[in-house]
């Protein structure tokens, strides 16, 4: 238990809690777009941005999903700077990803807007990599990650090239903030859009119902130790 | 779509519970999950208006409660009233300046007895008004608090202890009351049907509801084994057929443009949904192709709104 000053008021942190956390549980909004509460926090994003100082030394701002409170730590997180920090932040991304519906949401909250200091990219990724942390860390396929550096950085399979080991389990679809990796299934494929990956499905023996990519089977089968037939047919028709 | 993420995405979801464990619901209780996902979704920030029913008697047996939000108990007629009330309140104190700004996810819940028939009057008047609320059905199908009386959310042929199955009935002997079409027709935001068997799919509509201003209906099919004379350990299964096979199909109505939330490759055949219910176990053969060729026949009345639709 941790004492720190949050907003003025005298709060307890939990242990292993961060900044982030702590103002959640204290009912303080303070906005997102890469934190996800399963995996560990990377402060890619920089909407979070919060002021602090420690035993009245100066102010510094930072990542408030990536803060661990100290004894004597002063939080200020509705702060005039960190207001303008964060929209800076807001309008670099909407300059990146341009008419996005969540970053439209956040600029509602503050009053950023397109300027003409920074041109727009026409991208759809914000390159937060929460895709990629799931994938390793909750799902464990490892599939997709960084690829290059600086500027030339993107996400994706190995060599940008469409990734063999994804199961298709759609973890990164569901996570991902700015919507933009996209899925598509029929009777016969599944598909990751943004990837490139497409996978056969299997169909039940029973119903003929299809109801999970074939390649995903085979990867359970390994890590569960399932028996062979296990697979065959569909958990409704599963006895 | 919906299906996709049933593997990982369940380890993505919060590990808060707001409708915590210990209630007293029945075994297998689907109704209970719903109220569980739907807490999920919106997170502390909410107010739930709870009609009686049997959620309200299971979450709230004196002195104990289930709930980790401010929740009120109300009539069984007057769920989406309060709810009404409870919106205008907080509107009213943030405009004094007595209530710190932001929003406030306010929630009336029913069962199918406080929706289709008790408490229809009080939600049409909160959907014609356009509260900022959203109204939550739960519906598995009778007044199973009571003792499984038929209520108008029971479906063709269902036995009941009020529609008995036997020489002079084949059960109940109406059709379901369509709720979503008469949530539609208040020209509403939002409104979807739902299902306890794909939690995400409710999860997301629950979100994007709330994305909305002005009123919003969610209708959630949740069984009930009690009074579906089921398995207490296949509720999730019978829930997935009902949409697989039509019998509830899933779909969202957004500013009054229909759209399927499931592309079926096929419809199941009916009788996989039937037979393992005791409720239907009385239906002949010719019973059975009737419904079937009704479903099939609703089925692709939506298809077709679908489509017509998304051209306007």
């Amino acid at each position: 238990m941790v004492e720190i000053t949050l907003n003025g008021k005298k709060v307890e942190a939990r242990d292993g809690e961060t900044i982030l956390d702590l103002a959640t549980r204290e009912g303080i909004h303070i906005p997102t777009l890469c934190h996800h509460p399963a995996v560990e926090p990377t402060g890619a994003c920089r909407m979070c941005l919060v002021e602090f100082s420690m035993n009245n030394g100066p102010k510094k701002i930072t990542s408030s999903c990536t803060l661990v409170p100290e004894p004597g730590m002063v939080v200020e997180t509705d702060s005039e700077r960190v207001h303008q920090n964060r929209k800076s932040v807001l309008e670099l991304l909407m300059a990146r990803v341009p008419g996005n519906p969540e970053l439209v949401k956040l600029a509602k909250e503050s009053d950023a807007r397109l300027t003409p200091r920074f041109p727009a990219m026409k991208e759809d990724c914000i390159l937060c990599g929460l895709c990629a942390r799931v994938c390793e860390e909750v799902v464990g396929a490892k599939a997709i990650f960084f690829t290059n550096r600086g500027t030339e950085l993107d996400v994706g399979g190995p060599f940008l090239e469409s990734p063999e080991d994804c199961i298709g389990c759609g973890a990164c679809v569901y996570v991902c903030p700015m919507d933009c990796i996209k899925m598509e299934q029929n009777a016969e494929t599944r598909k990751i859009v943004k990837w490139d990956r497409e996978l056969p499905m299997r169909k039940c023996e029973t119903c003929g119902y299809p109801f999970m990519p074939n390649f995903q089977v085979l990867r359970f089968k390994k890590w569960a130790d399932m028996p062979g037939d296990y697979f065959k047919i569909c958990a409704d028709c599963r006895k | 779509m919906i299906e996709q993420y049933n593997v990982y995405a369940a380890k993505l979801l919060p590990p808060e519970e707001l409708f915590a464990s210990g209630h007293k619901a029945c075994q297998g209780c689907a109704p209970a999950l719903a109220l569980r996902y739907l807490m999920k979704a919106l997170g502390p920030n909410t107010i739930v208006c709870n009609a009686t029913g049997c959620m309200e008697i299971v979450s709230s047996a004196y002195p104990d409660i289930a709930w980790g939000v401010p929740w009120i108990h109300v009539a069984f007629e007057n769920a989406a009233a309060v709810a009404s009330g409870v919106e205008s309140g907080i509107k009213i104190l943030q405009r004094k300046g007595k209530l710190a700004p932001g929003r406030i996810n306010v929630v009336a819940i029913g069962g199918d007895g406080g929706t289709f028939d008790i408490g229809l009057q009080a939600l049409s008047g909160m959907l014609e008004r356009g509260h900022n609320a959203m109204y939550l059905c739960y519906d598995n199908e009778a007044y199973m608090n009571t003792g499984i009386q038929r209520s108008s959310g029971t479906p063709f042929g269902a036995s009941t202890t009020t529609s008995p199955a036997g020489k002079a009935i084949p059960g109940q002997k109406t059709v379901k009351k369509d709720l979503l079409e008469i949530g539609v027709a208040h020209q509403i935001a939002y409104a979807a049907t739902a299902c306890t068997s794909y939690p995400f799919d409710f999860m997301e509509k629950v979100k994007k509801a709330f994305s909305y201003d002005g009123a919003k209906l969610i209708h959630i099919l949740a069984p009930c084994p009690t009074g579906w004379r089921t398995n207490p350990g296949e509720v999730i299964k019978h829930g997935r057929l009902a949409v697989q096979t039509g019998m509830f199909p899933l779909y969202e109505v957004d500013h009054g443009r229909y759209k399927m939330s499931m592309d079926l490759p096929f419809l199941k055949p009916l009788k996989m949904y039937l037979s393992p219910q005791g409720r239907y176990r009385h239906l002949s053969e010719e019973q059975i192709a009737i419904i079937e060729a009704n479903l099939k026949a609703r089925y692709a009345k939506l298809q077709a709104l679908c489509r017509i639709t998304a051209e306007v």
